[in-house]
């Protein structure tokens, strides 16, 4: 199992304000499977991708990524962690304003040591005119593209993806869903997909629902709907 | 809402509790700086001022020859005027140092004691503080100067010796070597009688009535002296060898006339026997002539004066007798000598003329003579020696001359400050708005007014800014002002001066800062405030936010670090002008220091004799190893100071000086000085003034002396004792380099070189305390501005730092992106605003010592410059250290709850 997660717990607080987001999450992922986590505003769904995405610490559990675990690892290791293995897609794109769409893009080609080809993957995402524009010039959905595309130049094993259609309307989200639905075909990367969007749960190749912070449900779905086939986006 | 926004008010004082400290603190010792200078100076100037009153403060002063009789006040008092002896005596003490003794003043430039009684008693005395706290001499100490005991009944200050110099020419304050002291009238008298002292200076200090400075003038200047009044030997000798001169050319011309009068005599009695002689030759040739005509009566010829040489020839040739030749030439002879008496008589008469006529004119020319001589042996001498204005008195108000450009400069370096300050505190609430941008639309939408958003963002800057103010302020007026005036009570002799609280101070430093932080902050939290509650809910970057331009650079780290300036181009432009700022205050500092200690190294260099000597009655030839000079003092304007030029006469091989003079009275060489302070250039005419006797002197710059000691003209000796109208061969000044056998009563001071190398370091001493100072301050300011500032734009990257790091960036890479990119613009910044701090500083210093006739050399040694960079750098690399802390703060985490 490429990921696997074990009796994860994680909570904040102490005392009255203790809440214990994660009571004990158990699940795991295939190399190249797409995987949507759903679950109810504070159900700990977004915790969880924290917890995998080492931003966030774990009370105790076990998670392992390839192999390797990533519980107890210091910042530096989790660092490279994140630089070796992972890529992130957040709601709201999160680009840096001052930097062009293809300067936004080299933030992480930088670190990368096989990067994708830069206009290759402009020219994937549909950016190559918009490469010399600034965010503010672009529209929600460029903006998205340009955050995936900066996931995706470094060519990461796991993509971690937090509501990527959150913040779009239907026509763009289904556009970028369709966008990683061909990432995930041509480079074969495994993607981790929070969301509250209950279509998105069709495309992929596993569901894991989450509620009071353990796993309710977990499937896998034995036929998908293409991403442009979604409906009610 | 508005209670809301109150509680929003303490959460952001706690929650950004070490900026607005640190903003607080910077403040603060900004307005004590500001509050201690200008407040010190203004109690100085303010306190001298009240002195004026308390004090009776001469107007002016004036020497004379000889003590004014009482007809001589009597008159020169009739308009009102006031009229007061400060004889004084100078003492050597056994330190070799001088004090100078005065009687206790009535009238005019009262003491004020700074603790215990005036002198009452014999050998009982006030001492002047400086003097005092330079001996460690205390109320009850004994100090002896002149081989006299005084015993100290008081200590305190005068206003006429405001700065304590012995002489006007003294360019520095000396503590240690020259004071005063003041003894009861009977004390005086028997020190000057007891004949161990020399020359009595008689000085008068006066306060005009219904007169002017200059009808007073006139007036003393028309009290004449007889020669024969004056009692000092040596003025005497100088008389007596001038009515010496009058009297050999008296002498010489009245012997001429006994000469002239004896001769007419002697010849007028010779012609008187002219006529018994002319007499006598006739009747002897006639004798002769009757004897001949007897002699030939039998020829029947006559022989007359007229006929007898024909007549005898005749005869002769007929009869070849030499009796008649032997008579003829008989006659002859005779008629000869008769011619002879004829002309000898006709001779005397003639001289008896002549002489009677030389011995007219010989009378005629000692009549005319008197005349002449009195014109120029003139000895109708005015009593008046010397005439000086308060205002053109350096030792008066010389303390509040002094801290007047402190002031000045205080008040503008306030204004930088605050407005650098104000500067600093837009960038933070510029941040603090855009990180609270979705906070601020959702309270736009909940109906909260634009006016209630702005007078809370206002709010808490302003508080800030009003208590530091309250606090630097208050902090400037109870320790700043006293502690600052430290060095005026250091270097002049000033009475404690209570501190005065100028309304424009207060107002300045208590208004200023908080009214200069509210407008700074309304406009800019305006602007950000204008945009729509939607907009500024979903943290809507404009299209122009940020300033869009492409960069070819295939480095991205470089290209990061030049956007990511870009970016924080406010927060630069701050830390770039609190750099230039700081810099400057340091380079005032620096400034200072190394001028003094130029002043301090070059005085001693330029200095090549040991000794000086000048001359109040000049000998006639120059001391044997001596070298003679001719020196006259001259004034010169400096933004509205009158300040001494040292005028010099030298021979072309004068071994103590470099310049050579051209012969000409009006070439001159003008010394270093002069140029750094006016600029003047070879080719120039440069004009100074004898205001005692309202000329002014033109001169063409010859050339440039390297000679760096206060303002100094070098002249051609010659042409210079034709200039001020001297005798071929007079000095009033001898160089030499070995103590020479000189009469102190001839002298008015011997300085030695040991006394100008000591003088020459009392300015670095004085100087460095302010120097300290103003390098601590510019230090500081720079520290916590680039401190501040920085730490800003790394709150305004913290999105984007979480962000790389949730990428995996390593703190190496971190700090490479967001923080050496500062190290350019420091390192760029400090070699911009390093040259350009020193040349805006190099060109307002001269206004700071516009009233001190010194050299003014400001070049930094390059290592200076090498120190200054490299302390910057370092500055900025322990500030990057520090902050290395903050950007590990930063989470992964934090990109997930802001965005930017």
């Amino acid at each position: 199992m490429y990921l696997q997660v074990k009796d994860v717990k994680k909570s904040y607080g102490k005392d009255t304000s203790y809440v214990q987001v994660l009571k004990g999450i158990s699940t795991g992922l295939e190399r190249g499977q797409m995987c949507v986590i759903q679950g109810t505003s504070g159900s700990g769904k977004s915790t969880l991708l924290n917890c995998i995405g080492g931003l966030d610490t774990m009370d105790s559990g076990s998670i392992t990524v390839d192999g390797k675990e990533i519980f107890g690892l210091k910042p530096a290791a989790l660092s490279d962690y994140r630089r070796d293995n992972l890529g992130f897609i957040f709601q709201f794109y999160n680009l840096v304003p001052n930097l062009t769409v293809r300067e936004n893009i080299q933030i992480c080609q930088h670190i990368a040591e096989h990067p994708l080809d830069m206009d290759e993957l402009l020219e994937t995402l549909g950016l190559t005119e918009h490469q010399n524009k600034f965010p503010a010039q672009l529209s929600g959905g460029q903006q998205q593209r340009t955050a995936i595309a900066r996931a995706l130049i470094k060519n990461p094993k796991l993509l971690l993806c937090d509501e990527p259609t959150g913040a779009l309307d239907s026509k763009t989200s289904r556009d970028i869903l369709i966008l990683l639905e061909e990432i995930n075909a041509k480079y074969g990367t495994t993607m981790l997909i929070v969301t509250h969007n209950n279509s998105i749960k069709n495309m992929v190749h596993k569901v894991i629902i989450i509620k009071d912070g353990l796993v309710k449900k977990e499937y896998m779905n034995e036929t998908r709907v293409p991403a442009a086939e979604l409906e009610d986006l | 809402m508005n209670k809301v926004l109150r509680k929003r008010l303490l959460r952001d004082l706690r929650s950004n509790f070490g900026r607005y400290l640190a903003l607080f603190l910077l403040f603060v010792m900004g307005l004590y700086l500001v509050v201690s200078i200008v407040g010190s100076s203004e109690m100085i100037i303010q306190g001298t001022e009240n002195r004026k009153a308390e004090n009776m403060v001469e107007d002016g002063q004036f020497s004379v020859f000889l003590p004014l009789s009482d007809d001589d006040i009597a008159n020169l008092t009739t308009d009102g005027t006031i009229i007061e002896p400060v004889f004084s005596l100078d003492l050597k003490t056994n330190e070799n140092a001088t004090l100078r003794l005065f009687k206790s003043r009535e009238r005019i430039n009262l003491i004020q004691l700074d603790e215990g009684a005036l002198a009452e008693k014999s050998n009982e005395a006030v001492i002047e503080k400086g003097y005092a706290e330079a001996h460690d001499l205390h109320i009850g100490d004994t100090v002896t100067a002149g081989g006299t005991d005084f015993r100290i009944t008081g200590i305190g200050s005068v206003p006429d010796y405001d700065m304590c110099i012995a002489k006007f020419s003294d360019t520095a304050v000396e503590r240690s070597v020259f004071g005063l002291l003041f003894v009861t009238a009977e004390q005086y008298d028997a020190i000057k009688e007891s004949g161990t002292v020399n020359a009595e200076e008689y000085t008068y200090a006066y306060r005009l009535g219904n007169t002017t400075d200059d009808a007073l003038k006139e007036k003393i200047k028309a009290i004449k002296i007889e020669p024969e009044q004056i009692e000092n030997k040596y003025f005497r000798e100088m008389v007596d060898e001038t009515l010496q001169e009058r009297r050999d050319i008296e002498d010489g011309i009245s012997d001429l006339k006994d000469g002239a009068d004896e001769l007419a005599n002697g010849l007028e009695e010779l012609t008187g026997h002219n006529k018994d002689l002319r007499d006598a030759a006739d009747a002897l040739f006639a004798q002769y002539l009757a004897q001949a005509n007897q002699a030939l009566a039998k020829q029947h010829i006559e022989l007359t004066a007229g006929n007898y040489a024909d007549t005898l020839e005749t005869l002769i040739a007929a009869t070849h007798s030499a009796e008649l030749a032997e008579l003829k030439s008989s006659l002859d002879e005779l008629a000869e000598f008769r011619q002879g008496i004829y002309d000898y008589t006709d001779g005397t008469a003639g001289a008896a003329d002549g002489c009677a006529a030389l011995a007219d004119g010989v009378t005629e020319l000692q009549d005319n003579t008197d005349d002449l001589l009195d014109e120029v042996f003139k000895l109708d001498i005015e009593n008046l020696t010397s005439f000086v204005k308060a205002e053109d008195n350096i030792r008066i108000a010389a303390a509040a001359g002094d801290v007047i450009m402190d002031k000045n400069a205080g008040l503008v370096a306030g204004i930088i400050i605050l407005a650098l300050f104000a500067y600093v505190i837009s960038v933070f609430v510029v941040h603090q708005i855009e990180q609270e941008q979705s906070v601020i639309g959702a309270l736009y939408a909940l109906g909260v007014k634009k006016k209630n958003l702005m007078l809370h963002y206002i709010t808490m800057p302003t508080l800030v800014a009003f208590f530091a103010a309250l606090l630097g302020t208050a902090l400037g007026f109870l320790v700043g002002v006293k502690s600052q005036a430290q060095d005026s009570y250091a270097y002049f002799s000033l009475p404690v001066f209570d501190v005065i609280y100028p309304p424009y101070l207060v107002i300045y430093a208590l208004i200023l800062p908080p009214l200069i932080s509210a407008v700074v902050n309304a406009v800019v939290i305006n602007k950000k405030l204008s945009r729509t509650a939607l907009s500024l809910m979903k943290n809507e970057q404009s299209a122009g936010s940020y300033r869009q331009f492409s960069l070819k650079t295939k480095r991205f780290p470089l290209l990061f670090a030049i956007r990511q300036l870009v970016r924080e181009s406010r927060s630069a432009i701050a830390m770039m002008l609190g750099m230039f700022v700081s810099v400057m205050v340091v380079i005032m500092g620096l400034d200072c220091y190394v001028m003094c200690e130029a002043v301090q190294r070059d005085t001693v260099n330029d200095t090549r004799y040991e000794y000086q000597y000048l001359y109040k009655y000049p000998e006639k030839t120059p001391p044997q190893g001596g070298e003679a000079a001719y020196i006259e003092t001259l004034s010169t304007d400096c933004m509205s100071y009158t300040l001494d030029v040292t005028v010099i006469g030298i021979d072309s091989n004068n071994k103590y000086f470099d310049a050579k003079p051209e012969k000409g009275k009006n070439k001159a060489v003008i010394n270093s000085s002069l140029v750094e302070r006016f600029g003047y250039q070879i080719g120039d005419r440069v004009i100074f003034s004898d205001f005692a006797a309202d000329t002014d002197y033109s001169f063409t710059v010859t050339d440039i002396s390297d000679y760096s000691v206060g303002f100094t003209i070098f002249m051609d000796i010659d042409s210079m004792r034709e200039l001020f109208g001297q005798d071929e061969g007079y000095f009033n000044t001898i160089y030499s380099d070995k103590a020479l056998d000189i009469d102190e009563g001839r002298l008015y001071s011997v300085t030695t070189k040991e006394d100008i190398t000591r003088g020459s370091s009392v300015f670095v001493e004085l100087m460095f305390p302010l120097v300290a100072t103003l390098i601590t301050a510019g230090t500081v300011i720079f520290c916590v501005v680039m401190y501040l500032m920085m730490g800003v734009m790394i709150d305004r990257a913290a999105s984007g730092i979480s962000l790389i790091k949730i990428f995996g960036y390593r703190p190496k890479e971190i700090r490479a992106l967001y923080l050496n990119g500062n190290l350019l613009i420091v390192a760029v910044g400090a070699l911009l605003a390093v040259p350009l701090a020193k040349t805006v500083m190099d060109a307002i210093y001269p206004s700071f010592i516009c009233n001190v006739a010194c050299s003014m050399k400001l070049a930094f040694p390059w290592y200076l410059y090498a120190i200054i960079f490299t302390a910057v750098i370092l500055v900025y690399f322990i500030i990057n250290r520090l902050l290395i802390g903050k950007i590990n703060r930063i989470s992964p985490a934090e990109i997930l709850k802001n965005r930017e």
